[in-house]
């Protein structure tokens, strides 16, 4: 079986080149913000680089000579130089933010459609949590590396070669001395940058551990509580905490030795040039001015390789974000979602309802696993038009993943299921569910108010709305809400006990007028009385429609015209209740068993 | 959903300060040791003068070089204080982080039940974490920063006023200007800020709320819907992003202008003193170097009332969990349950909200099986919640032995009462240490046992890793079945007095039921045994069945009065018996 899940680390090793032009593919729209960021870079640069210049040709021509002579002209080239620079900069930034900003909201929207077409076993690998981190954290990481990656890394890169350059041609043998300190501060750049990296990603781990623990025992916190064993998590709790503050004083350490350090080195580098310069100047081969300029070019140089460390690690961090991005957006869809074939394609069901007619629903030879023991093993089962089908069986025999095959959630391994007649892989699964309604086990709805849970997506309609509240029998439950159907459920619907959870769950299928209606073990949480006003009241309403009752107890199967017995992912059983207590089988034991009780 | 929209209160400063206290000697120690950087550090420029100067004096090489050595020993002391001083704010401030989410957690974890309605488990979380990195920004790096500007700014004006006082003077008239900026725009900045933070919010509730929801979206063809929901929250968070950096950038841009032209003076004044020989060129060069030197705290002010602005409000964040009363609790203890009596008891979750019980009376003796039912969302598992003391009762009593629930230690009565809970809630840890969960330690042979006593001990066993198998991403995924039973046997681990089992076995199959309830009722005698619960079946086993309805009990007594009374549970008999159906 393929792999979906979408680990938290990505190897160093793996991220390339590849990464950064794949990268650069979702940037290409927005070109024209790019050229335009990157020319006011260049100018922003050249702006800044005047200044240096502009000092030196004060001092050796004004200040050393003490004359007045375009003076005031430097002063004015000056002002405009710092102008300049900040314009430019100031726009180059917005551009860049712009563009970031841009550039991630279409990754973002293109992994959210991506990641709801996705089959529910990727959901069933990676925590809601893990999915949520890919789109906030990561897409936010994506963003550091084009706003400070991308253009500022040219920027600096740009700045530094320049830099480089006037500094040859300002004085050769000058530079040449500079390149030891330079030298040293990217041997201990490098040095520094390893230890950097290792710490950054313990943090983060440590992070993520301990957000993972306050998620799992903040939502179970009745159960810690229920049992009295506060203490317990606590002492659980402060292990991750100490664990996160260690690894947080250590980076403290790193950087305490890093900042420092790069600054002893270019002030060291400074001594180098006024040394050599200085005894330059009174041998009087060089001017102050070019030792000064030279001092202040070096002072700007040192500036982007300072942040070096800092700019590679967010980079490496961002590109295995992208990695973790790009690994889901390369997963393949479900099929459905590949080429959805026209929906005027949907069959109609058979109108024939007569025995020896086309079933509507039919499972051939369907074997299935969700990748360990072998759940269906050749399951073959047909259900007619209008027919009522009850599966009944032990746990864990299979019933539920009847219901995720004939939806589509997962696809057989082997045999085939038809719906009126055709493949359901062939068709249109979105137009298959709009007709096939599922009632879950486990209701769960969505943090909102009832009515935007009954709705589901659905236009509003009152009058069928109406409709469906009265035929569901739970008039009378919605008014007795606080707010009526403006009521707010919470998250999960935690504000509702199960029992009424079911209750809004029944009428949003009801809403979505199904042709074939499923329930998947829906009644357990509800009191007798509730369930038999809600299942009539759904009888009636699904009269000449086709329905499938998944159940453990029998009194809810016995008026089904067709009664399947799963046992070990097989029919071994199959007929009406009579018949199928004649056979003093499996579901004959299993009604005795109940009636006794 | 954010209840701290209060306003700023010198209390969030307060709530900082308490933990810097307890650690004043060492504050003290590294400001000496930050002062001394800022000091050391300051006379670098001054020897860069001498250097400058000495270049010209004919024969001033052997003052040129002092100078040189100078400067870089002065270097070294700064960075050498530097460390020392930094390495030191910023593990204070780790450790006072770590102290505070310690004392975060035990206030959460003792929270009284009303509290985790009114904080979503996301909201608690972001306080605990995004909140909390807040404040280590704010007393780490912003302390720092703070002081260190203070330190270099006080000693740099001598340095400077040492050189020339009338240029000192015309530069220092940047500084209050670049602050009235820094005023106006980090104001603005706050705001779009929050606003920011708070799409972030409604960003990640719905990708929960979606991503959770993912079967009910996949079943109700709801992709197009919510991928539209989604698109339009994104785009609201990616046009406030774009807003809060135009505004960031121009403050940014204006510190750094501020900087610029603060050079733009010296060159301009400066230049014209040197020339006037009122200084020295040493003196002008050194002048631009300070110049650097203090225009990065003057960029570093914007950040650090940044970092004040969302570390206070991130204190008041924190201070409104922390003010938070801890469960009431009294002082009795130890002492066998004989009786569980509540008496009038009345409760809503809101206050003045329509009561979810109105007057309940239900006594229960040792040893007893009280079966419990009523129709859905007639308050039975609201019993349960106030029999824990989760909630407290709107009025009446609940009393244990006669004596009133409150006066009770708190966590006494949850020792010797075990629940099983309605919503099967496991740990992503291993079946051993959840059925062992109630435990001090996870004993495996009790474990067993408890599985046995659940029926689930043969499916354990199909596991990879059996006891050792983790629930979970990595591990064994379990039916709704298998979460109940698994939840049973944490319950009979717990060893406790009484047993309540709140509807428990809706996933379990009839036949295994059976067999589970006949194995609870062998404990009956020595251990009291609340039975919530729908299937009559299971009720029927009960010595006792009492009758919801709107939050009273209307009918009370053995399955053969109930039946003949024809009331409810009569009415439920008939709905579930099989001969009733098949006779229709």
């Amino acid at each position: 079986m393929r792999r979906v899940d979408v680990h938290d680390k990505v190897s160093v090793k793996d991220i390339d080149l590849r990464m950064t032009l794949r990268l650069l593919s979702f940037v290409g729209p927005h070109r024209l913000l790019v050229v335009i960021a990157l020319a006011a870079m260049v100018l922003a640069t050249g702006f800044n680089l005047l200044q240096p210049y502009v000092i030196k040709l004060v001092i050796d021509e004004n200040l050393v000579k003490g004359s007045l002579t375009g003076f005031y002209g430097y002063v004015v080239l000056f002002g405009v130089a710092v102008i300049g620079r900040n314009v430019f900069s100031y726009l180059q930034m917005v551009i860049v933010t712009i563009l970031g900003q841009r550039v991630i909201l279409d990754m973002r929207k293109r992994l959210f459609k991506k990641v709801v077409e996705l089959p529910l076993s990727f959901y069933d690998r990676n925590p809601t949590g893990r999915i949520i981190t890919r789109h906030i954290s990561d897409i936010e990481a994506v963003n550091e590396m084009i706003s400070s990656g991308l253009v500022s890394v040219i920027g600096d890169l740009v700045m530094v070669l320049s830099i480089a350059v006037i500094l040859l041609l300002l004085d050769k043998s000058l530079f040449f001395y500079t390149l030891v300190s330079i030298v040293l501060l990217l041997v201990f750049a490098h040095f520094m940058k390893v230890r950097l990296r290792e710490t950054n990603r313990d943090l983060r781990k440590n992070t993520a551990r301990m957000n993972a623990f306050l998620h799992e025992y903040i939502a179970g916190i009745g159960v810690v509580k229920g049992f009295g064993r506060e203490e317990k998590i606590r002492r659980k709790f402060r292990v991750h905490n100490d664990d996160f503050k260690r690894a947080g004083m250590k980076l403290s350490t790193l950087y305490s030795v890093y900042f420092p350090g790069v600054e002893f080195i270019s002030a060291l580098a400074l001594v180098i040039v006024l040394f050599k310069g200085g005894l330059g100047v009174i041998g009087g081969t060089i001017t102050i001015g070019t030792v000064i300029a030279f001092a202040g070019y070096l002072e700007k140089f040192f500036g982007p390789v300072k942040d070096m460390s800092d700019k590679y690690n967010i980079l490496q961090s961002a590109l295995a974000s992208c990695e973790r991005i790009f690994t889901i957006l390369d997963m393949k869809s479900s099929p459905e979602y590949a080429s959805p074939p026209a929906a005027s394609r949907f069959p109609h069901p058979p109108e024939d309802k007569t025995p020896g007619g086309d079933p509507l629903i039919e499972f051939r030879n369907v074997e299935f696993d969700y990748g360990g023991e072998e759940v269906l093993k050749k399951f073959s089962l047909s259900i007619d038009q209008g027919e009522k089908v009850a599966i009944v069986g032990p746990t864990g025999a299979g019933k539920t993943t009847i219901v995720n095959l004939l939806l589509g959630f997962y696809h057989p391994q082997a045999g085939e299921i038809l719906y009126a007649g055709r493949d359901i892989r062939t068709l249109d699964i979105g137009g298959l569910r709009r007709k096939v309604v599922l009632i879950p086990q486990e209701p769960f709805l969505f943090n909102g108010t009832v009515l935007d849970n009954i709705l589901a997506g659905e236009e509003f309609d009152e009058e069928w709305l109406e409709v469906t509240l009265k035929s569901c029998g739970i008039v009378k439950f919605v008014e007795n809400l606080p707010d009526g159907l403006n009521t707010f459920v919470g998250e999960r619907g935690s504000r509702f006990s199960a029992g009424q959870r079911q209750l809004v769950s029944f009428a949003r299928a009801i809403y979505h007028r199904p042709e074939v209606l499923i329930l998947d073990e829906a009644t357990g949480n509800i009191d007798p009385e509730t369930e038999h006003d809600v299942t009539s009241a759904i009888r009636k309403m699904m009269e000449g429609k086709t329905s499938i009752v998944i159940a453990h107890r029998l009194q809810t199967v016995v008026e089904c015209d067709k009664i399947a017995v799963v046992v070990n992912g097989n029919v071994a059983e199959e007929g009406p209740h009579g018949a199928l207590l004649r056979a003093k089988g499996y579901y004959s034991a299993l009604y005795g068993l109940q009636i006794t009780s | 959903m954010n209840p701290s929209k209060g306003r700023f209160s010198i209390k969030d400063i307060h709530l900082m300060i308490e933990y810097m206290k307890r650690r004043k000697d060492k504050y003290v120690l590294f400001s000496i040791l930050r002062f001394l950087s800022s000091l050391t550090g300051l006379f670098v420029p001054w020897y860069l003068k001498s250097a400058v100067d000495s270049m010209k004096i004919e024969g001033g090489t052997p003052l040129f070089v002092d100078a040189l050595l100078l400067m870089l020993l002065f270097a070294f002391l700064q960075g050498f204080f530097r460390f020392f001083g930094r390495r030191g704010f910023l593990v204070l401030a780790r450790d006072i982080e770590g102290d505070i989410r310690d004392d975060l957690f035990r206030k959460v974890v003792n929270a009284p039940f009303p509290f985790y309605d009114r904080f979503a488990t996301g909201d608690i979380m972001s306080r605990a974490v995004n909140d909390l990195n807040a404040i280590w920004l704010l007393l780490g790096p912003g302390f720092l920063t703070l002081i260190g500007t203070a330190f270099t700014y006080v000693i740099g004006i001598f340095f400077l006023l040492r050189i020339d006082p009338v240029l000192t003077l015309l530069v220092l008239v940047l500084i209050p200007v670049a602050a009235l900026f820094g005023r106006v725009y980090s104001r603005r900045l706050y705001r779009l800020h929050r606003s920011a933070q708070e799409t972030l919010s409604l960003l990640s509730d719905r990708l929960n709320n979606f991503i959770t929801g993912i079967r009910i979206i996949k079943s109700y063809t709801m992709e197009d819907f919510v991928a539209r929901e989604f698109s339009h929250t994104s785009e609201d968070y990616c046009g406030k992003n774009i807003e809060v950096s135009k505004v960031s950038a121009l403050f940014h841009g204006t510190f750094a202008a501020a900087t610029g032209f603060g050079v733009l003076l010296v060159l301009a004044v400066g230049g014209l003193f040197v020339i006037q020989k009122r200084i020295s060129l040493g003196g002008f060069v050194a002048f631009t170097s300070y110049i650097g030197i203090l225009s990065y705290p003057a960029i570093a002010v914007g950040w650090i009332i940044n970092l004040y602005q969302r570390g206070t409000s991130a204190a008041g964040r924190i201070r409104e969990l922390m003010e938070m009363e801890e469960e009431p609790g009294g002082a009795e203890e130890d002492e066998e349950i004989m009786t569980l009596e509540l008496e009038g008891v009345t409760f809503s979750y809101i206050e003045g909200g329509s009561p979810v019980l109105d007057g309940l009376d239900l006594r229960v003796e040792k040893g007893e099986a009280v079966g419990i039912t009523g129709l859905t969302g007639s308050g039975k598992s609201t019993i349960v919640k106030l029999l824990l003391g989760f909630y407290q009762p709107r009025s009446g009593t609940i009393r244990i032995n006669g004596k009133p629930l409150a006066s009770f230690k708190k966590g006494w009565l949850r020792r010797k009462v075990g629940v099983v809970f309605q919503d099967p809630h496991l740990f992503s840890d291993t079946i051993l240490e959840n059925i062992s969960f109630p435990l001090e330690e996870p004993s495996f042979d009790r474990s067993v046992a408890c599985a046995a006593m659940a029926s689930v001990d043969r499916e354990i066993e199909t596991f990879p890793g059996q006891y050792q198998a983790v629930i979970g991403e990595r591990g064994v995924t379990l039916s709704g079945g298998q979460k109940q039973r698994l939840t049973l046997a944490r319950t009979i681990c717990h060893e406790s007095e009484l047993i309540v089992l709140d509807d428990s076995f809706s996933s379990v199959d009839g036949r295994t039921e059976k067999n589970i309830i006949g194995n609870l009722m062998k404990l009956k005698g020595t251990r009291t045994i609340i039975l919530i619960s729908h299937r009559l079946s299971a009720l029927s086993l009960c010595d006792r069945i009492v009758v919801i309805d709107e939050g009273r009990v209307i009918e009370e007594g053995t399955e053969d009065v109930l039946l003949k009374r024809r009331g409810l549970y009569y009415r439920f008999s008939v709905r579930q018996s099989l001969e009733g159906l098949g006779e229709r």
